[in-house]
């Protein structure tokens, strides 16, 4: 699902460590930053779990009160909730595909840049 | 069943309640298995027998009130059989199925393969990691900063 096969000559980002490069590279502007939707001790006070507490809690929380709310039958109270949480996550993992993409892609440049000193000074 | 037959007129009793002829009939061994007077039949599967002979129920392949095995559920159809000669015997079957698993673990133990990936970055939480939250020391908290893709206006 979505995986890749890597090559030998491919350039794998470990995805393991954060991004190696500057994250200003190739944005004039600059980027915005992500902000933490709720304090620490929002998230404390609201029980939530360690694996949610991402930047998107505060749909977590949401979604969490409305289901304590809904009676047992009506199973669709809190669909509009699960909707926007699920919107929230899919939005994070395409960011994730994205800086990994790109990470790569400012490898390769790297590498190319490498290839192409080392080939120039051989010239000479 | 009634108890295990011991004397001739219980035996002729027993064969005639059961179908069989005198001769044909022989009783499970009395060794504490509780058949009483059941006759031990050839454990043959219906699957076994002759497709082209006139039986009276031919999807099973069985006559009116003919005796049936005591343990018949498990060779009923195309269940466990044991009365005819297998295609291969069974060490080559054995042979054949762990010479396979073999080969194949061998293979992927051994030959290099290229490693797959999701590629995807590692997913990113606020405040540091979570960096109290997973017990870190509150003296030394790292400020990382996220981004999304949008240029900062």
């Amino acid at each position: 699902m979505g995986q890749v096969s890597s090559s030998p000559d491919t350039v794998v980002p470990d995805y393991r460590k954060d991004q190696s490069n500057d994250p200003m590279i190739g944005f004039p502007n600059g980027r915005k930053e992500r902000v933490a939707p709720l304090t620490q001790d929002q998230m404390d006070n609201a029980l939530v779990p360690l694996m949610y507490r991402d930047y998107c809690v505060d749909k977590y929380v949401a979604l969490q009160s409305c289901l304590s709310k809904q009676s047992f039958f009506n199973t669709w109270a809190c669909n509009a909730q699960w909707h926007h949480l699920e919107d929230c996550h899919k939005a994070d993992a395409i960011l994730r595909h994205k800086e990994h993409e790109r990470e790569r892609r400012l490898l390769e440049r790297k590498r190319r840049i490498q290839a192409k000193a080392n080939s120039s000074v051989e010239a000479i | 069943p009634r108890k295990y037959p011991t004397t001739p007129e219980e035996r002729i009793a027993a064969a005639k309640k059961y179908g069989l002829h005198i001769d044909d009939y022989k009783p499970i061994a009395d060794e504490g298995f509780g058949a009483g007077d059941y006759p031990d039949l050839e454990p043959k599967s219906f699957a076994a027998r002759d497709p082209y002979y006139e039986w009276d129920y031919p999807y099973v392949r069985r006559n009116y009130n003919e005796a049936r095995n005591a343990e018949e559920e498990y060779f009923k159809g195309h269940r466990y059989d044991e009365s005819q000669k297998p295609v291969i015997s069974l060490n080559q079957q054995f042979f054949v199925l762990f010479s396979f698993i073999a080969i194949v673990s061998l293979l992927r133990i051994y030959l290099p393969v290229n490693p797959t990936y999701t590629p995807m970055m590692a997913k990113q939480y606020p405040y540091g990691n979570l960096h109290l939250e997973r017990g870190g020391d509150p003296n030394n908290v790292p400020t990382i900063k996220h981004y999304t893709f949008e240029p900062a206006e």
